[in-house]
């Protein structure tokens, strides 16, 4: 009977210090100020990026170099190693310059993170002269198998964009893909990537 | 078998407890997503919100050809009776340009909250324009960024499918020219008192 009541107290007494750590938790957080970011977009399709861009491959990140403040718009500088060139000649690793920082993102467009694969339409920089290879992104897909998921949105689909074929989530369970899908704050559909690929090349 | 009946009471108070924690845990997280609206009607509200009808904004930093973006963006808003915003120097509400080349963005919306960052009331937002991509624009989507970007100052969100293309609160490439009768919607439920 004691023991009964000892851990009928005990199961209470864990629900209160839960309840409690929560209110404590949510109090602490209310004394801080949040900030969130949305951008306007320059528009462009697949192909006017392609041309206009210096660089199209697909890289693997390998961390954060630098977060850069001292602008209006914080940037982040990431290191990348190059897999696959589509148009234009890189060296084996090049920085990547993505706006937003992990503290400051922003909100549609989820910072990069280390190991993850990106296939990028590139600009080189010319303004930040400490970096000799930092290119800055007009076009961003996330890849992880044969799947791509944009993730930097600039404008809607072609009618030749609309025509790739495309994944289903739940049919096609990719859990790296799912996971990059959550982070987004907008649906985008998931693409074949050997047909984005063919897309570039042609345009290319 | 009494023993093992005491355990297994135990074991169920216990489970009881972790469930209770788990379902707490769960409502916490599905609240802090929570958005109200859709792209299907569309708009999109963040859960942080302005909560008032009037707010107002420092423009001093901006020439006249800028100056006039955002007199044209308050201009939309207070037309279709959802927010009256006016100039006063001295607001926490700063309005900035600055110059980026290397960057698809062209101009965004800061906006701050108090407490819950999934959850709380717009204290204070900041607009800066990108010059550096906006000055070779037409002034009419220039005005339109605008008010777009007092959108953000509400709460709304981006609508990103090509079906809400004619909203003012489309991302990029939009055709509206002020708030169409969904942004007007999503508007009024983010400045609610």
């Amino acid at each position: 009977m004691k023991k009964g009541v000892i851990w009928g107290l005990i199961s209470a007494l864990t629900i209160v210090t839960s309840a409690v750590g929560t209110n404590i938790y949510l109090s602490a957080k209310q004394a801080e100020k949040h900030c969130t970011i949305s951008a306007s977009r320059v528009s462009y399709t697949l192909d006017e990026s392609i041309e206009e861009a210096d660089a199209v491959a697909e890289i693997q990140i390998g961390g954060v170099v630098e977060e850069k403040n001292d602008s209006d718009l914080p940037k982040t500088i990431h290191k990348a190693h190059v897999l696959e060139i589509y148009k234009g000649s890189l060296p084996d690793e090049i920085n990547i310059l993505q706006d937003g920082t992990y503290h400051m993102p922003i909100s549609d467009n989820p910072i990069m993170e280390k190991g993850e694969k990106y296939l990028l339409v590139m600009k080189k920089s010319t303004l930040h002269n400490d970096y000799d290879q930092l290119y800055w992104i007009l076009k961003e897909y996330f890849v992880s198998g044969n799947q791509a998921v944009e993730t930097l949105p600039t404008g809607g689909l072609t009618a030749e964009e609309e025509e790739m074929r495309t994944y289903d989530s739940v049919k096609n369970w990719n859990r790296d893909m799912v996971q990059k899908e959550s982070e987004l704050t907008y649906e985008s559909e998931i693409v074949n990537k050997s047909d984005l690929v063919e897309m570039i090349e042609e345009v290319e | 078998m009494s023993k093992l009946s005491k355990m297994s009471k135990r074991i169920l108070s216990g489970c009881l407890a972790l469930c209770f924690i788990a379902m707490l845990s769960v409502t916490t997280i599905y609240a802090s997503m929570a958005v109200y609206g859709s792209e299907k009607v569309g708009y999109v509200v963040s859960t942080k919100q302005l909560r008032k009808k009037t707010n107002t904004y420092d423009d001093s930093a901006l020439n006249k050809k800028y100056r006039s973006y955002m007199t044209y963006g308050a201009k939309v808003w207070k037309d279709c009776g959802v927010l009256t915003l006016k100039r006063n120097k001295s607001s926490v509400n700063k309005i900035k340009t600055y110059s980026d080349i290397e960057s698809t963005i062209n101009a965004n919306a800061k906006c701050w909250v108090w407490g819950d960052p999934a959850n709380g009331k717009i204290v204070k937002f900041q607009i800066s324009f990108n010059t550096g991509l906006m000055n070779g624009r037409v002034e009419l989507k220039n005005k339109v960024t605008a008010a777009h970007e007092i959108g953000h100052s509400l709460g709304l969100l981006d609508l990103h499918e090509s079906r809400n293309s004619d909203k003012l609160m489309y991302g990029s490439r939009g055709t509206a020219t002020k708030p169409t009768a969904a942004d007007i919607k999503g508007a009024k439920y983010a400045t609610r008192k």
